[in-house]
């Protein structure tokens, strides 16, 4: 007659346990919903105010080119061309636009409707182009940037009382005017996405930044890469086991675990003290990523050693191979898409990463691209840093618009990592 | 149906002598692994042309003594073997022995089939190739063809020797890596535990495999089936928590052993 009585025990052992694990389950599902609402709300606010930039409004305005008042020579050179100054040119083509303006503040209203710098550059590049065709005189229509508070004002034409009164009465007549010509045309953001940086918003680009990212990066891969490689197929296949590879293999472990910081002072120590390397160089800035990648890059690439499966390495080994035949015959090409996928993911973060790259000079505002590894560069966390100190509108777009890029440029490379993890293991 | 192993005659290595001499002399051979010794001093001749059987309860020393002849324990870390192993009368373990070498005439065909991720011609040809035992255009394929036919497997694959090799049933795979086994012209034939992933049909046609290579190679094999055992040796060895029990004819250890402890074991009682 004891048996009712153990079944009552045992059902209330299991009830105990089923609460147990569905407090589990909550309790994983609530910090997945909050990781991911984080990480979404993240996200759109970065989407919601950087997306603006990926278009940008210009104007189509009929400009004249006289030969004579802008150049003194018949045949003027490249050089003349680049030093020129166009301004002139760009305001007689909005007064002519507008001719009833007459008053000098009025004028100053009018001119303010599009960037003067970005309007001149339009015209240098026109002529650096075009030169032998231009006889003395012509007209042409050219696209040119608007002013970055005509950018914002169209933008939030509905909702930004804010940016409405950065406009005139008379400004706003203007626009309307143009707006309804057809002359003012929003299109997709090249300039975005190809232009150096520059002090007015409506320029500024991250072209310079990106091109000295993918340098350093690159830097980074081909010093990192093999050195990573060598030092994991060392240390995991023909180290002794003794107290001093003890040592190093702790010392690998540790060195993954320091703040990028201190890898930018050894580089800064290292490179541009003793080295006597330029600052601020792609050059530079690669080596210090590929210090700082190294520890992980060993870590991961003896895990993926580790990971091939030892019998095959057996079979070679049976058949009379010697270690280095099976190892490179057989573990390394096993290995190879798990180093790969470590690589990926570390160059992809080293993508990311700016502290080190302060230390070492990449603070200083850049205009041109690098011509050269040892040119002074930018890059494009060092660029989204450089742009988050202003709290104008129209730069906080476009340090979101540049965060994302960052965001896409990475997810990318997480994405080719997992495919080829994808791979690995369906075979 | 098989061809004769004509290559296998001119073969460097292949001193088979009249008189019968044992492959294999080993004398108070001992392994440890770390500090724990799991084989404790083994005696044992084996006879070339035949097979011999390694049977004993699971943990008893049965792969590290098979290991012991082709030198595969110096592979693993911290194992060690000591004591005497001659093979045709020299000593495997001196200075003077490149075990590379040693492995290329003392093949070994493992448990689970492994074949490399390659075609099916490229398993068998990558012994000759890293030993560069053809000499002429055309040879390798002649080395493939014989050493595929020798195993039994040629008429199965010879249509189809560019596909992986890890697209072949189990049993065809076990037979494929003892073709790449063959290729390299071994004189003995290791096997751990060969049938014991195969089905009965697979494993029946590898029994029959085995009596065939028989004439022309000396085989060791591990088996945890009595049955295997009695089927395709001529010796057997019973081991017991690392030490060589019993060893004899193997009409004898299964209708007359020796000693109780393999007497149980044959019988079921342990095991
Ligand atoms: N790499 C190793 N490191 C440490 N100990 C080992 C290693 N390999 C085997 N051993 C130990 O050595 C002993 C003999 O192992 P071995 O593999 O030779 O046994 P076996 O007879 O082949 O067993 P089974 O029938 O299960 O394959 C066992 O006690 C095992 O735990
Ligand atoms: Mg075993």
């Amino acid at each position: 007659m004891t048996e009712p009585k153990d079944s009552h025990k045992a059902r209330a052992i299991l009830r105990s346990r089923k609460r147990g694990e569905w407090m589990f389950r909550l309790m994983g599902l609530g910090s997945v919903i909050l990781a991911s609402t984080i990480l979404g709300w993240l996200l759109l606010s970065l989407i919601s105010s950087g997306h603006n930039v990926f278009y940008q409004h210009s104007l189509d305005l009929k400009i004249t080119l006289d030969r004579q008042s802008l150049f003194s020579q018949e045949v003027p050179s490249q050089q003349d061309i680049r030093a020129a100054d166009y301004r002139a040119v760009i305001k007689t083509a909005l007064e002519a636009r507008f001719p009833r303006v007459q008053e000098t503040d009025t004028k100053k209203e009018l001119y303010a409707l599009v960037s003067l710098p970005g309007a001149s550059n339009a015209v240098r590049q026109y002529l650096s182009e075009n030169m032998q065709t231009l006889s003395e005189s012509r007209s042409i229509i050219l696209p040119i940037p608007v002013s970055g508070p005509v950018d914002q004002y169209l933008k939030h034409d509905e909702g930004g009382v804010r940016v409405r009164q950065t406009m005139s009465a008379q400004q706003r007549i203007w626009i309307n005017a143009l707006i309804e010509k057809g002359d003012l045309k929003a299109h997709f953001n090249m300039r975005f996405f190809f232009a150096p940086d520059s002090p007015n918003a409506e320029l500024a680009g991250i072209g310079s930044a990106f091109l000295g990212s993918l340098m350093a990066i690159l830097i980074a891969y081909l010093v990192a890469a093999p050195i990573g490689l060598g030092a994991a197929i060392y240390l995991e296949e023909f180290a002794p086991k003794n107290r001093f590879t003890d040592i190093v293999e702790i010392n690998i472990n540790n060195l993954a675990a320091v703040p990028p910081i201190l890898f930018g002072l050894l580089g800064l120590f290292l490179f541009l003290e003793l080295g006597g390397l330029p600052r601020a160089a792609p050059l530079v800035a690669g080596l210090v990523l590929a210090l700082m990648a190294l520890p992980t890059l060993i870590i991961t690439t003896r895990a993926a050693l580790r990971q091939v499966s030892q019998h095959r390495v057996d079979s070679a080994l049976s058949l009379g191979a010697s270690h280095m035949q099976a190892l490179f015959h057989h573990k390394i090409p096993e290995a190879g898409p798990g180093i790969l996928t470590g690589t990926i993911l570390s160059m992809a973060q080293m993508l990311g990463e700016a502290a080190p790259l302060l230390l070492i000079g990449m603070v200083a505002y850049v205009s041109a691209p690098p011509s050269s590894l040892t040119d002074a560069a930018s890059a494009l966390p060092i660029q989204i840093f450089l742009w988050a100190e202003n709290a104008d509108h129209a730069w906080v777009e476009r340090t979101a618009a540049a965060i994302l890029v960052l965001l896409v440029m990475m997810t990318l490379l997480n994405l080719i990592a997992f495919i080829i993890r994808s791979r690995l293991e369906r075979k | 149906m098989i061809d004769q192993p004509a290559p296998l005659a001119t073969s460097p290595f292949n001193t088979s002598s009249p008189a019968r001499l044992p492959k294999f002399r080993c004398r108070n051979v001992q392994a440890y692994y770390g500090k724990t010794r799991v084989l404790h001093g083994i005696d044992v001749d084996i006879p070339d042309q035949s097979v011999t059987a390694l049977i004993g309860p699971s943990g008893c020393g049965k792969s590290t003594f098979l290991r012991v002849f082709n030198r595969m324990n110096d592979t693993i870390p911290n194992a060690r073997v000591t004591g005497h192993v001659e093979m045709d009368g020299i000593d495997i373990y001196s200075d003077q022995i490149d075990p590379t070498v040693l492995r290329a005439r003392v093949g070994m065909v493992f448990q689970k089939p492994n074949p490399f991720p390659k075609s099916i011609y490229d398993n068998v040809a990558y012994g000759p190739r890293i030993h560069g035992l053809a000499d002429y255009a055309g040879e390798l394929d002649d080395i493939v063809e014989h050493s595929l036919r020798r195993a039994a497997l040629w008429d199965e694959v010879k249509d189809r020797l560019g596909e992986p090799g890890t697209s072949l049933s189990n049993g065809q795979q076990q037979r494929l890596v003892i073709a790449r086994a063959i290729a390299i012209r071994p004189e003995v034939i290791l096997m751990d535990e060969p049938a014991s992933s195969l089905d009965p049909i697979a494993t029946a046609r590898l029994e029959q495999l085995i009596d065939e290579l028989k004439q022309n190679y000396c085989i060791l094999i591990v088996t945890h089936s009595m049955a295997q055992a009695a089927r395709v040796s001529e010796h057997t060895g019973f081991f017991y928590q690392g030490a060589l029990v019993e060893y004899g004819e193997t009409n004898q250890i299964f209708t007359n052993p020796v000693d109780q402890r393999t007497q149980d074991y044959i019988t079921g009682r342990t095991g």
